[in-house]
Protein backbone atom coordinates (compact mmCIF):
# COMPACT_ATOMS: atom_id res chain seq x y z
CA UNK A 1 0.00 0.00 0.00
CA UNK A 2 1.21 3.51 -0.61
CA UNK A 3 1.30 6.04 1.88
CA UNK A 4 -2.12 7.52 1.06
CA UNK A 5 -4.08 4.65 0.38
CA UNK A 6 -2.85 3.54 4.06
CA UNK A 7 -4.61 6.91 5.38
CA UNK A 8 -7.96 6.26 3.62
CA UNK A 9 -8.09 2.83 5.02
CA UNK A 10 -7.65 3.65 8.24
CA UNK A 11 -9.88 6.50 7.82
CA UNK A 12 -12.55 4.04 6.90
CA UNK A 13 -11.89 2.31 9.82
CA UNK A 14 -9.83 -0.83 7.99
CA UNK A 15 -6.50 -2.10 9.44
CA UNK A 16 -3.96 -1.47 6.44
CA UNK A 17 -0.75 -3.21 5.95
CA UNK A 18 1.01 -1.02 9.04
CA UNK A 19 -0.48 1.82 10.96
CA UNK A 20 0.32 5.03 8.63
CA UNK A 21 1.86 8.41 9.66
CA UNK A 22 0.78 11.53 8.98
CA UNK A 23 1.50 15.00 9.92
CA UNK A 24 -0.82 18.38 9.82
CA UNK A 25 0.36 20.37 6.84
CA UNK A 26 1.75 23.63 8.57
CA UNK A 27 2.95 26.75 6.70
CA UNK A 28 5.49 27.41 10.11
CA UNK A 29 7.03 23.55 9.26
CA UNK A 30 6.76 23.92 5.72
CA UNK A 31 8.85 27.18 5.62
CA UNK A 32 11.04 26.24 8.09
CA UNK A 33 12.11 23.39 6.15
CA UNK A 34 12.14 25.04 2.42
CA UNK A 35 14.25 27.90 4.13
CA UNK A 36 11.79 30.64 3.65
CA UNK A 37 10.26 33.47 6.29
CA UNK A 38 6.60 32.13 6.71
CA UNK A 39 5.75 35.79 5.42
CA UNK A 40 6.45 34.76 1.89
CA UNK A 41 4.82 31.28 2.02
CA UNK A 42 2.17 33.52 2.23
CA UNK A 43 2.83 36.11 0.06
CA UNK A 44 3.20 34.00 -3.05
CA UNK A 45 1.48 30.93 -4.43
CA UNK A 46 4.49 29.62 -5.94
CA UNK A 47 6.57 29.53 -3.00
CA UNK A 48 3.81 27.98 -1.26
CA UNK A 49 3.68 24.95 -3.75
CA UNK A 50 7.24 24.72 -3.96
CA UNK A 51 7.81 24.94 0.04
CA UNK A 52 4.90 22.30 0.47
CA UNK A 53 6.29 19.83 -2.54
CA UNK A 54 9.56 19.80 -0.87
CA UNK A 55 8.90 19.17 2.44
CA UNK A 56 6.46 16.23 1.35
CA UNK A 57 9.79 14.84 -0.67
CA UNK A 58 11.46 15.29 2.24
CA UNK A 59 9.18 13.19 4.39
CA UNK A 60 7.74 10.71 1.46
CA UNK A 61 6.27 7.83 4.01
CA UNK A 62 4.28 10.72 5.64
CA UNK A 63 1.15 11.77 4.54
CA UNK A 64 0.56 15.33 5.33
CA UNK A 65 -2.87 15.85 6.10
CA UNK A 66 -4.61 18.12 4.44
CA UNK A 67 -1.95 17.64 1.94
CA UNK A 68 -1.62 20.83 -0.39
CA UNK A 69 -3.43 23.00 1.35
CA UNK A 70 -3.77 27.07 0.60
CA UNK A 71 -3.29 27.69 4.07
CA UNK A 72 -3.41 31.69 5.19
CA UNK A 73 -3.95 30.69 8.77
CA UNK A 74 -6.39 30.96 11.24
CA UNK A 75 -7.26 34.57 9.65
CA UNK A 76 -9.09 33.73 6.27
CA UNK A 77 -12.19 33.54 8.26
CA UNK A 78 -12.37 36.51 10.11
CA UNK A 79 -10.88 38.87 7.23
CA UNK A 80 -14.33 37.88 5.30
CA UNK A 81 -15.86 39.49 8.22
CA UNK A 82 -13.83 42.15 8.65
CA UNK A 83 -11.01 41.65 11.21
CA UNK A 84 -8.06 43.54 11.20
CA UNK A 85 -4.87 41.44 10.40
CA UNK A 86 -1.18 41.44 11.25
CA UNK A 87 1.42 39.79 9.50
CA UNK A 88 4.25 39.43 11.54
CA UNK A 89 7.83 38.08 9.22
CA UNK A 90 8.51 34.70 10.49
CA UNK A 91 5.12 33.65 12.10
CA UNK A 92 1.88 33.30 11.24
CA UNK A 93 -1.01 36.14 10.67
CA UNK A 94 -3.68 36.78 13.66
CA UNK A 95 -6.30 38.36 14.28
CA UNK A 96 -7.68 39.69 17.96
CA UNK A 97 -10.61 39.78 18.92
CA UNK A 98 -11.68 43.30 18.41
CA UNK A 99 -14.34 43.38 15.44
CA UNK A 100 -17.31 42.28 17.73
CA UNK A 101 -16.35 44.24 21.01
CA UNK A 102 -19.58 45.57 20.92
CA UNK A 103 -22.09 42.66 21.30
CA UNK A 104 -25.00 45.04 20.00
CA UNK A 105 -23.41 44.51 16.50
CA UNK A 106 -23.54 40.61 16.71
CA UNK A 107 -27.43 40.58 16.35
CA UNK A 108 -27.32 42.36 12.68
CA UNK A 109 -24.07 40.32 11.41
CA UNK A 110 -24.26 38.19 8.24
CA UNK A 111 -22.18 35.88 6.44
CA UNK A 112 -19.90 37.14 4.06
CA UNK A 113 -19.36 36.10 0.65
CA UNK A 114 -16.65 33.22 -0.48
CA UNK A 115 -16.39 35.09 -3.81
CA UNK A 116 -15.09 38.50 -3.41
CA UNK A 117 -14.63 39.14 1.02
CA UNK A 118 -11.11 39.30 2.92
CA UNK A 119 -9.12 36.56 1.68
CA UNK A 120 -11.22 33.85 0.08
CA UNK A 121 -10.84 34.52 -2.80
CA UNK A 122 -7.30 34.48 -2.83
CA UNK A 123 -7.25 31.53 -1.14
CA UNK A 124 -9.36 30.44 -4.19
CA UNK A 125 -6.72 31.59 -6.55
CA UNK A 126 -4.11 29.47 -4.75
CA UNK A 127 -6.05 27.00 -4.32
CA UNK A 128 -6.86 27.05 -8.70
CA UNK A 129 -2.32 28.04 -8.89
CA UNK A 130 -1.80 25.02 -6.94
CA UNK A 131 -4.04 22.47 -8.88
CA UNK A 132 -2.78 23.67 -12.07
CA UNK A 133 0.94 23.33 -11.29
CA UNK A 134 1.42 20.84 -9.14
CA UNK A 135 3.16 17.48 -10.06
CA UNK A 136 0.00 14.73 -11.51
CA UNK A 137 0.86 12.34 -8.49
CA UNK A 138 0.20 15.14 -6.08
CA UNK A 139 -3.60 16.28 -5.75
CA UNK A 140 -5.47 19.01 -3.75
CA UNK A 141 -8.11 16.78 -1.94
CA UNK A 142 -9.80 18.81 0.80
CA UNK A 143 -11.51 21.99 1.52
CA UNK A 144 -10.90 23.74 4.82
CA UNK A 145 -13.17 25.63 7.04
CA UNK A 146 -12.35 26.90 10.47
CA UNK A 147 -15.43 25.94 12.26
CA UNK A 148 -17.75 27.95 14.67
CA UNK A 149 -16.35 28.37 17.90
CA UNK A 150 -12.89 29.34 16.75
CA UNK A 151 -14.11 32.17 14.29
CA UNK A 152 -16.50 33.34 16.43
CA UNK A 153 -13.91 33.60 19.63
CA UNK A 154 -11.08 35.30 17.29
CA UNK A 155 -14.07 37.84 16.16
CA UNK A 156 -15.84 38.69 19.96
CA UNK A 157 -12.71 37.91 21.90
CA UNK A 158 -12.00 34.56 23.65
CA UNK A 159 -13.05 35.08 27.09
CA UNK A 160 -16.00 37.01 26.27
CA UNK A 161 -17.70 34.82 23.88
CA UNK A 162 -17.48 31.95 26.82
CA UNK A 163 -19.27 34.53 28.72
CA UNK A 164 -21.67 35.48 26.50
CA UNK A 165 -22.84 31.91 26.19
CA UNK A 166 -24.33 32.18 29.57
CA UNK A 167 -25.02 35.66 29.77
CA UNK A 168 -26.12 36.59 26.58
CA UNK A 169 -27.13 33.46 24.98
CA UNK A 170 -29.53 34.78 22.25
CA UNK A 171 -26.45 36.37 20.97
CA UNK A 172 -24.02 34.06 21.20
CA UNK A 173 -26.35 31.65 19.57
CA UNK A 174 -26.52 34.37 16.75
CA UNK A 175 -23.07 34.18 16.47
CA UNK A 176 -22.24 30.74 16.14
CA UNK A 177 -25.10 30.26 13.60
CA UNK A 178 -23.96 32.99 11.57
CA UNK A 179 -20.35 31.42 11.70
CA UNK A 180 -21.79 28.09 11.50
CA UNK A 181 -23.19 28.95 7.93
CA UNK A 182 -19.94 30.77 6.80
CA UNK A 183 -17.92 27.02 7.65
CA UNK A 184 -20.90 25.67 5.44
CA UNK A 185 -20.69 28.20 2.83
CA UNK A 186 -16.56 28.27 2.53
CA UNK A 187 -16.49 24.55 2.23
CA UNK A 188 -18.81 24.37 -0.89
CA UNK A 189 -17.22 27.48 -2.41
CA UNK A 190 -13.94 25.23 -2.36
CA UNK A 191 -15.30 22.41 -3.27
CA UNK A 192 -16.89 23.98 -6.85
CA UNK A 193 -13.22 24.99 -7.25
CA UNK A 194 -11.27 21.88 -6.13
CA UNK A 195 -10.76 19.46 -9.53
CA UNK A 196 -11.62 15.97 -7.51
CA UNK A 197 -12.03 16.40 -3.98
CA UNK A 198 -12.19 13.84 -1.63
CA UNK A 199 -12.76 15.72 1.81
CA UNK A 200 -13.27 18.12 4.11
CA UNK A 201 -11.43 19.17 7.34
CA UNK A 202 -12.67 20.92 10.06
CA UNK A 203 -10.62 22.64 12.91
CA UNK A 204 -12.00 23.84 15.69
CA UNK A 205 -10.02 24.09 19.01
CA UNK A 206 -11.75 26.35 21.54
CA UNK A 207 -14.96 24.11 21.45
CA UNK A 208 -13.37 22.58 24.20
CA UNK A 209 -13.61 25.26 26.27
CA UNK A 210 -17.39 24.83 26.84
CA UNK A 211 -18.70 22.75 29.73
CA UNK A 212 -20.29 19.33 28.40
CA UNK A 213 -23.79 21.34 29.25
CA UNK A 214 -23.09 24.18 27.13
CA UNK A 215 -21.67 22.21 24.27
CA UNK A 216 -24.68 19.87 24.43
CA UNK A 217 -26.46 22.95 23.62
CA UNK A 218 -24.51 25.40 21.42
CA UNK A 219 -21.93 22.84 20.00
CA UNK A 220 -23.81 19.91 19.59
CA UNK A 221 -26.18 21.53 17.08
CA UNK A 222 -23.83 23.85 15.10
CA UNK A 223 -21.50 20.57 14.66
CA UNK A 224 -24.59 18.08 13.77
CA UNK A 225 -25.17 21.05 10.80
CA UNK A 226 -22.09 20.81 9.50
CA UNK A 227 -21.01 17.22 8.92
CA UNK A 228 -24.62 16.36 7.89
CA UNK A 229 -24.16 18.71 4.66
CA UNK A 230 -21.48 16.97 3.08
CA UNK A 231 -22.06 13.23 2.93
CA UNK A 232 -20.10 10.84 0.95
CA UNK A 233 -16.87 13.28 1.48
CA UNK A 234 -14.24 11.90 4.26
CA UNK A 235 -14.74 14.60 7.66
CA UNK A 236 -12.11 14.95 9.42
CA UNK A 237 -12.40 17.55 12.82
CA UNK A 238 -9.32 18.53 14.45
CA UNK A 239 -9.39 19.92 18.29
CA UNK A 240 -6.24 20.31 19.91
CA UNK A 241 -7.72 21.53 23.18
CA UNK A 242 -8.37 19.00 26.41
CA UNK A 243 -11.68 17.36 24.85
CA UNK A 244 -12.12 14.62 27.76
CA UNK A 245 -15.20 15.72 28.92
CA UNK A 246 -17.63 16.07 25.66
CA UNK A 247 -15.51 12.88 23.50
CA UNK A 248 -19.29 11.33 24.06
CA UNK A 249 -20.85 14.37 22.63
CA UNK A 250 -18.56 14.43 20.12
CA UNK A 251 -19.51 10.96 18.85
CA UNK A 252 -22.76 11.81 17.97
CA UNK A 253 -21.64 14.59 15.71
CA UNK A 254 -21.02 12.47 12.23
CA UNK A 255 -17.14 12.81 11.33
CA UNK A 256 -14.82 10.38 10.66
CA UNK A 257 -11.62 10.94 11.84
CA UNK A 258 -10.36 12.42 14.87
CA UNK A 259 -7.19 14.44 15.27
CA UNK A 260 -7.06 15.01 19.56
CA UNK A 261 -4.88 16.68 21.75
CA UNK A 262 -2.09 14.74 23.95
CA UNK A 263 -4.10 15.93 27.05
CA UNK A 264 -7.24 13.78 26.07
CA UNK A 265 -5.76 10.05 27.14
CA UNK A 266 -5.81 8.20 24.30
CA UNK A 267 -7.00 5.06 25.82
CA UNK A 268 -10.33 7.08 26.89
CA UNK A 269 -10.67 8.01 23.17
CA UNK A 270 -10.06 4.81 21.93
CA UNK A 271 -12.43 3.11 23.72
CA UNK A 272 -15.13 5.38 23.29
CA UNK A 273 -15.63 7.91 20.31
CA UNK A 274 -12.69 5.35 18.94
CA UNK A 275 -15.09 2.40 18.11
CA UNK A 276 -16.78 4.26 15.96
CA UNK A 277 -14.10 7.07 14.43
CA UNK A 278 -10.85 7.28 13.02
CA UNK A 279 -8.55 8.42 15.67
CA UNK A 280 -5.61 10.11 14.08
CA UNK A 281 -2.53 11.36 17.15
CA UNK A 282 -1.87 12.22 19.86
CA UNK A 283 2.06 12.18 20.59
CA UNK A 284 2.85 15.47 21.99
CA UNK A 285 3.83 17.90 19.52
CA UNK A 286 6.12 20.44 21.92
CA UNK A 287 7.15 18.18 25.08
CA UNK A 288 7.80 15.10 22.31
CA UNK A 289 8.73 16.03 19.18
CA UNK A 290 9.62 19.03 19.41
CA UNK A 291 11.60 18.67 22.35
CA UNK A 292 12.51 14.77 22.86
CA UNK A 293 14.91 12.65 21.73
CA UNK A 294 14.48 10.25 18.90
CA UNK A 295 14.48 7.96 21.50
CA UNK A 296 11.56 9.51 23.85
CA UNK A 297 9.60 9.64 19.92
CA UNK A 298 9.78 6.41 19.04
CA UNK A 299 8.52 4.85 22.50
CA UNK A 300 5.59 7.52 22.63
CA UNK A 301 4.67 6.45 19.00
CA UNK A 302 4.72 2.91 20.30
CA UNK A 303 3.03 3.37 23.28
CA UNK A 304 0.30 5.48 20.72
CA UNK A 305 0.22 2.67 18.19
CA UNK A 306 0.02 -0.05 21.00
CA UNK A 307 -3.26 1.37 22.24
CA UNK A 308 -5.02 3.20 19.20
CA UNK A 309 -4.12 0.40 16.56
CA UNK A 310 -5.61 -2.08 17.66
CA UNK A 311 -8.19 -3.11 15.28
CA UNK A 312 -7.50 -0.41 12.69
CA UNK A 313 -9.28 2.72 12.49
CA UNK A 314 -5.68 4.59 13.48
CA UNK A 315 -3.37 7.31 12.10
CA UNK A 316 -0.41 7.61 13.69
CA UNK A 317 0.31 11.45 14.21
CA UNK A 318 0.53 14.38 16.81
CA UNK A 319 -1.79 15.67 18.81
CA UNK A 320 -1.42 19.34 16.80
CA UNK A 321 0.26 20.77 13.82
CA UNK A 322 4.33 20.22 14.23
CA UNK A 323 5.95 23.13 15.75
CA UNK A 324 8.24 25.00 13.42
CA UNK A 325 11.85 23.90 14.58
CA UNK A 326 10.78 20.29 15.06
CA UNK A 327 14.08 18.05 14.09
CA UNK A 328 14.17 16.12 11.23
CA UNK A 329 15.35 12.88 13.28
CA UNK A 330 12.35 13.13 15.17
CA UNK A 331 10.13 13.21 12.19
CA UNK A 332 12.35 10.10 10.77
CA UNK A 333 11.54 8.08 14.46
CA UNK A 334 7.92 8.90 13.81
CA UNK A 335 8.10 6.76 10.95
CA UNK A 336 10.40 4.28 12.04
CA UNK A 337 8.11 3.46 15.02
CA UNK A 338 5.14 2.60 12.58
CA UNK A 339 7.43 0.54 10.83
CA UNK A 340 8.80 -1.11 13.72
CA UNK A 341 5.57 -1.81 15.97
CA UNK A 342 2.99 -0.88 13.47
CA UNK A 343 2.42 -3.91 11.04
CA UNK A 344 -0.61 -5.48 10.89
CA UNK A 345 -2.19 -7.46 13.25
CA UNK A 346 -1.49 -4.96 16.13
CA UNK A 347 -1.55 -6.52 19.86
CA UNK A 348 -2.17 -4.29 22.71
CA UNK A 349 0.99 -3.02 24.78
CA UNK B 1 -23.37 39.76 61.29
CA UNK B 2 -19.80 40.11 59.27
CA UNK B 3 -18.96 36.37 59.13
CA UNK B 4 -22.67 35.24 57.30
CA UNK B 5 -22.18 38.06 54.73
CA UNK B 6 -18.60 36.87 53.63
CA UNK B 7 -19.82 33.72 53.80
CA UNK B 8 -22.39 34.17 51.32
CA UNK B 9 -20.81 35.80 49.07
CA UNK B 10 -18.33 32.90 48.94
CA UNK B 11 -21.43 30.55 48.04
CA UNK B 12 -22.59 32.69 45.37
CA UNK B 13 -19.90 33.35 43.82
CA UNK B 14 -18.97 29.31 43.66
CA UNK B 15 -22.43 28.60 41.98
CA UNK B 16 -21.52 31.18 39.75
CA UNK B 17 -24.38 33.87 40.67
CA UNK B 18 -24.10 36.78 38.66
CA UNK B 19 -26.52 38.95 40.55
CA UNK B 20 -26.71 37.46 43.76
CA UNK B 21 -22.82 37.71 44.21
CA UNK B 22 -23.07 41.44 43.82
CA UNK B 23 -26.03 42.13 45.65
CA UNK B 24 -23.99 40.34 48.39
CA UNK B 25 -20.94 42.41 47.64
CA UNK B 26 -23.11 45.58 48.38
CA UNK B 27 -24.71 44.38 51.51
CA UNK B 28 -21.42 43.99 52.82
CA UNK B 29 -20.06 47.13 51.78
CA UNK B 30 -23.46 48.62 53.50
CA UNK B 31 -22.46 46.49 56.85
CA UNK B 32 -19.74 48.65 56.68
CA UNK B 33 -17.36 45.29 56.43
CA UNK B 34 -14.20 46.71 54.74
CA UNK B 35 -13.63 46.05 51.00
CA UNK B 36 -9.80 44.00 51.56
CA UNK B 37 -12.12 42.10 53.90
CA UNK B 38 -14.47 41.44 51.73
CA UNK B 39 -11.96 40.21 48.70
CA UNK B 40 -10.08 38.45 51.36
CA UNK B 41 -12.79 36.23 53.08
CA UNK B 42 -15.59 36.56 50.72
CA UNK B 43 -14.52 36.26 47.34
CA UNK B 44 -10.85 34.36 47.65
CA UNK B 45 -12.44 31.19 49.35
CA UNK B 46 -15.16 31.34 46.73
CA UNK B 47 -12.77 31.32 43.80
CA UNK B 48 -10.09 28.91 45.73
CA UNK B 49 -13.24 26.38 45.73
CA UNK B 50 -13.88 27.33 41.94
CA UNK B 51 -10.22 26.51 41.28
CA UNK B 52 -11.10 23.34 43.12
CA UNK B 53 -14.06 22.37 40.77
CA UNK B 54 -11.81 23.30 37.83
CA UNK B 55 -9.14 20.91 38.78
CA UNK B 56 -11.88 18.15 39.63
CA UNK B 57 -13.15 18.61 35.86
CA UNK B 58 -16.48 20.04 37.43
CA UNK B 59 -15.97 23.18 36.14
CA UNK B 60 -14.89 24.19 32.83
CA UNK B 61 -13.17 27.36 30.72
CA UNK B 62 -16.47 28.34 30.30
CA UNK B 63 -17.49 28.46 33.80
CA UNK B 64 -13.92 30.19 34.90
CA UNK B 65 -14.74 32.92 32.59
CA UNK B 66 -17.98 33.20 33.86
CA UNK B 67 -16.35 33.53 37.30
CA UNK B 68 -13.82 35.86 36.37
CA UNK B 69 -16.54 38.10 34.94
CA UNK B 70 -18.65 38.43 38.38
CA UNK B 71 -15.27 39.18 39.64
CA UNK B 72 -14.61 42.09 37.76
CA UNK B 73 -18.45 43.42 38.17
CA UNK B 74 -16.94 42.75 42.31
CA UNK B 75 -14.38 44.22 42.05
CA UNK B 76 -15.78 47.39 40.08
CA UNK B 77 -17.56 48.31 43.44
CA UNK B 78 -14.46 46.98 45.34
CA UNK B 79 -11.58 49.00 43.16
CA UNK B 80 -11.88 52.54 44.01
CA UNK B 81 -12.95 52.07 47.65
CA UNK B 82 -9.25 49.69 48.02
CA UNK B 83 -7.29 52.39 46.39
CA UNK B 84 -7.51 54.20 50.01
CA UNK B 85 -6.32 51.07 52.10
CA UNK B 86 -3.23 50.32 49.60
CA UNK B 87 -0.91 48.93 52.18
CA UNK B 88 -3.46 45.81 52.77
CA UNK B 89 -3.09 44.52 49.13
CA UNK B 90 -0.72 41.59 49.01
CA UNK B 91 1.65 43.79 46.75
CA UNK B 92 1.19 44.88 43.04
CA UNK B 93 1.21 42.10 40.51
CA UNK B 94 2.66 43.22 36.97
CA UNK B 95 1.30 40.29 34.49
CA UNK B 96 1.11 40.19 30.32
CA UNK B 97 1.55 37.94 27.34
CA UNK B 98 5.03 38.04 25.85
CA UNK B 99 5.65 39.38 22.36
CA UNK B 100 4.23 38.73 19.50
CA UNK B 101 2.27 35.83 21.33
CA UNK B 102 -2.01 36.11 21.88
CA UNK B 103 -2.15 33.31 24.09
CA UNK B 104 -4.42 35.28 27.00
CA UNK B 105 -6.68 31.87 28.31
CA UNK B 106 -4.08 30.97 31.04
CA UNK B 107 -3.03 34.41 31.90
CA UNK B 108 -6.60 35.41 32.15
CA UNK B 109 -6.91 32.73 34.74
CA UNK B 110 -3.75 33.73 36.75
CA UNK B 111 -4.91 37.44 36.48
CA UNK B 112 -8.57 36.36 38.49
CA UNK B 113 -6.80 34.35 40.72
CA UNK B 114 -4.48 36.76 42.01
CA UNK B 115 -7.01 39.51 41.89
CA UNK B 116 -9.59 37.22 43.81
CA UNK B 117 -6.52 36.45 46.53
CA UNK B 118 -5.93 40.52 47.79
CA UNK B 119 -3.10 40.92 45.14
CA UNK B 120 -3.41 44.50 42.73
CA UNK B 121 -2.92 43.29 39.70
CA UNK B 122 -2.26 44.78 36.68
CA UNK B 123 -2.92 43.32 33.46
CA UNK B 124 -0.97 44.29 29.62
CA UNK B 125 -2.77 42.38 27.85
CA UNK B 126 -1.14 39.75 25.17
CA UNK B 127 1.80 40.49 22.49
CA UNK B 128 3.33 43.08 25.34
CA UNK B 129 6.78 44.19 23.89
CA UNK B 130 9.55 43.59 26.46
CA UNK B 131 10.31 47.73 27.09
CA UNK B 132 6.17 47.88 28.22
CA UNK B 133 6.70 45.45 30.75
CA UNK B 134 9.85 47.82 32.14
CA UNK B 135 8.05 51.13 32.02
CA UNK B 136 4.85 49.43 33.75
CA UNK B 137 6.77 47.66 36.28
CA UNK B 138 8.54 50.82 36.92
CA UNK B 139 5.73 52.59 36.99
CA UNK B 140 3.59 51.23 39.34
CA UNK B 141 6.49 49.86 41.40
CA UNK B 142 5.40 46.29 41.49
CA UNK B 143 6.30 43.56 43.50
CA UNK B 144 5.85 40.95 40.83
CA UNK B 145 6.13 40.46 37.31
CA UNK B 146 4.65 37.61 35.86
CA UNK B 147 4.78 36.44 31.75
CA UNK B 148 3.27 34.27 29.81
CA UNK B 149 4.23 32.71 26.93
CA UNK B 150 2.35 29.74 24.81
CA UNK B 151 4.51 29.45 21.83
CA UNK B 152 8.21 28.16 21.85
CA UNK B 153 9.04 30.86 19.35
CA UNK B 154 8.30 33.70 22.11
CA UNK B 155 9.40 32.23 25.00
CA UNK B 156 12.58 33.94 24.52
CA UNK B 157 10.81 37.26 25.07
CA UNK B 158 10.45 35.85 28.66
CA UNK B 159 14.46 36.36 29.09
CA UNK B 160 14.76 39.41 27.11
CA UNK B 161 12.51 41.60 29.68
CA UNK B 162 14.62 40.12 32.27
CA UNK B 163 17.83 41.06 31.05
CA UNK B 164 16.09 44.74 30.50
CA UNK B 165 14.88 44.61 33.56
CA UNK B 166 18.49 43.95 35.05
CA UNK B 167 19.94 46.54 32.85
CA UNK B 168 17.59 49.34 33.78
CA UNK B 169 18.36 48.21 37.80
CA UNK B 170 14.95 46.94 38.99
CA UNK B 171 15.45 43.60 38.84
CA UNK B 172 16.50 42.94 41.77
CA UNK B 173 12.88 44.65 42.97
CA UNK B 174 10.40 42.19 41.47
CA UNK B 175 10.44 38.88 41.54
CA UNK B 176 9.46 37.07 38.49
CA UNK B 177 6.93 34.41 37.76
CA UNK B 178 6.86 32.56 34.57
CA UNK B 179 4.58 30.26 33.04
CA UNK B 180 2.16 28.71 29.68
CA UNK B 181 1.88 25.74 28.67
CA UNK B 182 5.13 25.37 26.64
CA UNK B 183 7.44 26.91 29.82
CA UNK B 184 9.06 24.82 32.07
CA UNK B 185 11.02 24.85 35.52
CA UNK B 186 14.42 24.27 33.90
CA UNK B 187 13.36 27.16 31.30
CA UNK B 188 12.61 29.35 34.18
CA UNK B 189 16.05 28.39 35.78
CA UNK B 190 17.82 28.82 32.66
CA UNK B 191 16.71 32.43 32.15
CA UNK B 192 16.82 33.50 35.60
CA UNK B 193 12.80 33.50 36.89
CA UNK B 194 12.14 33.38 40.39
CA UNK B 195 9.18 31.04 40.21
CA UNK B 196 7.85 28.91 37.88
CA UNK B 197 3.89 27.82 37.49
CA UNK B 198 1.97 25.24 35.93
CA UNK B 199 -0.82 26.58 36.37
CA UNK B 200 -2.82 29.50 38.27
CA UNK B 201 -3.57 27.80 41.76
CA UNK B 202 0.20 26.94 41.41
CA UNK B 203 0.84 30.47 40.85
CA UNK B 204 -1.54 31.70 43.71
CA UNK B 205 0.33 29.44 46.05
CA UNK B 206 3.90 30.26 45.24
CA UNK B 207 3.22 34.14 45.25
CA UNK B 208 1.36 33.86 48.41
CA UNK B 209 4.52 31.74 49.97
CA UNK B 210 6.89 34.06 48.75
CA UNK B 211 5.58 36.85 50.67
CA UNK B 212 5.97 35.25 53.79
CA UNK B 213 9.47 33.69 52.55
CA UNK B 214 10.66 36.57 50.92
CA UNK B 215 11.99 35.95 48.32
C1 LIG C 1 -6.50 27.85 22.74
C2 LIG C 1 -5.25 27.83 21.90
C3 LIG C 1 -5.11 28.82 20.96
C4 LIG C 1 -6.10 29.98 20.83
C5 LIG C 1 -5.74 31.06 21.87
C6 LIG C 1 -6.93 31.87 22.35
C7 LIG C 1 -6.55 32.82 23.42
N1 LIG C 1 -7.08 34.01 23.37
O1 LIG C 1 -5.78 32.52 24.33
C8 LIG C 1 -5.81 30.42 19.37
C9 LIG C 1 -6.73 29.59 18.52
C10 LIG C 1 -5.95 31.90 19.07
C11 LIG C 1 -4.40 29.91 19.15
C12 LIG C 1 -3.55 30.39 18.17
C13 LIG C 1 -2.33 29.83 17.88
N2 LIG C 1 -1.78 28.74 18.47
CO1 LIG C 1 -2.47 27.91 20.03
N3 LIG C 1 -3.15 26.78 21.37
C14 LIG C 1 -4.25 26.82 22.08
C15 LIG C 1 -4.34 25.56 22.98
C16 LIG C 1 -5.20 24.55 22.27
C17 LIG C 1 -4.84 25.74 24.40
C18 LIG C 1 -4.22 26.88 25.21
C19 LIG C 1 -5.10 27.25 26.39
O2 LIG C 1 -5.72 28.30 26.40
N4 LIG C 1 -5.19 26.36 27.38
C20 LIG C 1 -5.99 26.54 28.54
C21 LIG C 1 -5.26 27.39 29.59
C22 LIG C 1 -6.10 27.47 30.85
O3 LIG C 1 -4.04 26.79 29.89
P1 LIG C 1 -2.62 27.53 29.75
O4 LIG C 1 -2.69 28.55 28.71
O5 LIG C 1 -1.55 26.53 29.68
O6 LIG C 1 -2.47 28.35 31.12
C23 LIG C 1 -2.27 27.75 32.39
C24 LIG C 1 -0.80 27.52 32.75
O7 LIG C 1 0.05 27.38 31.63
C25 LIG C 1 -0.42 28.65 33.64
N5 LIG C 1 0.02 29.93 33.08
C26 LIG C 1 -0.29 30.54 31.93
N6 LIG C 1 0.24 31.74 31.85
C27 LIG C 1 0.93 31.96 32.97
C28 LIG C 1 1.68 33.03 33.42
C29 LIG C 1 2.31 32.98 34.65
C30 LIG C 1 3.08 34.16 35.13
C31 LIG C 1 2.21 31.79 35.43
C32 LIG C 1 2.93 31.72 36.72
C33 LIG C 1 1.45 30.71 34.99
C34 LIG C 1 0.82 30.79 33.77
O8 LIG C 1 -1.63 28.90 34.33
C35 LIG C 1 -2.72 28.80 33.41
C36 LIG C 1 -3.99 28.49 34.13
O9 LIG C 1 -3.96 27.31 34.90
C37 LIG C 1 -2.82 25.13 23.00
C38 LIG C 1 -2.56 23.67 23.22
C39 LIG C 1 -2.43 23.32 24.67
N7 LIG C 1 -2.97 22.20 25.02
O10 LIG C 1 -1.87 24.07 25.44
C40 LIG C 1 -2.34 25.59 21.61
C41 LIG C 1 -0.86 25.91 21.36
C42 LIG C 1 -0.30 26.70 22.50
N8 LIG C 1 -0.95 26.77 20.17
C43 LIG C 1 -0.01 26.55 19.31
C44 LIG C 1 0.11 27.22 18.06
C45 LIG C 1 1.20 26.72 17.14
C46 LIG C 1 -0.74 28.29 17.71
C47 LIG C 1 -0.72 29.07 16.40
C48 LIG C 1 0.64 29.39 15.82
C49 LIG C 1 -1.59 28.27 15.42
C50 LIG C 1 -1.63 28.74 14.00
N9 LIG C 1 -1.29 27.86 13.11
O11 LIG C 1 -1.96 29.86 13.73
C51 LIG C 1 -1.48 30.36 16.79
C52 LIG C 1 -0.53 31.47 17.29
C53 LIG C 1 -1.18 32.78 17.52
C54 LIG C 1 -0.26 33.71 18.27
N10 LIG C 1 0.53 34.55 17.58
O12 LIG C 1 -0.21 33.71 19.47
C55 LIG C 1 0.94 25.46 19.77
C56 LIG C 1 2.32 25.96 20.21
C57 LIG C 1 3.42 25.04 19.72
C58 LIG C 1 4.75 25.63 19.86
N11 LIG C 1 5.77 24.86 19.54
O13 LIG C 1 4.96 26.74 20.24
C59 LIG C 1 0.08 24.74 20.88
C60 LIG C 1 0.91 24.14 22.02
C61 LIG C 1 -0.73 23.65 20.15
C62 LIG C 1 0.14 22.59 19.51
N12 LIG C 1 0.31 22.58 18.22
O14 LIG C 1 0.67 21.76 20.15
N13 LIG C 1 -4.10 28.91 20.02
Amino acid sequence: MDPLDRFLSAARMEEPDEVPVSLLTSARFFSHFYGIKVFQFFHDPKLMLDASLHTMRLFPEIVFFPGLWADYGIVVEPSAFGSRIFWPENYVPYVRGELLENPEDIMGLEPPDPKTDGLMPFVLESIQYMQKHAPKNTKYLYAVARGPFQVASYMRGHTEFLVDLTVRPDVARKLIDVCTETTIRWLRVQLEVIDNPIGIYVPDDNASFLSPGLFEKFGLPAYKRIFSEFDGLLKVYHNDADSTHILDLLAQCDFQVFNFSPATDIRTVKQGIGQKVCLMGNVDPVSVMLRGTPEKVEEDCKSCIQIGGPGGGYILSLGGGPSMETPKENVEAMVRAAKRYGRYPVLGG
Amino acid sequence: MDRESLKSIALKLEALDIQGTVEDVKRALNEKIAPFEVVQNGLSPGMDKIGEKYERKEYFLSELSLAAYIMKGAMELLGPRMKASRERSLGRFLVGTVKGDLHDIGKNLVSMMLTSAGFEVYDLGVDVPDEKFLQKAAEIKADFVGMSSLLTTTMPSMKSVIELLKNNGIREEVKIFVGGAVVTQSFADEIGADYYAKDAMECLRKARNSITKGK
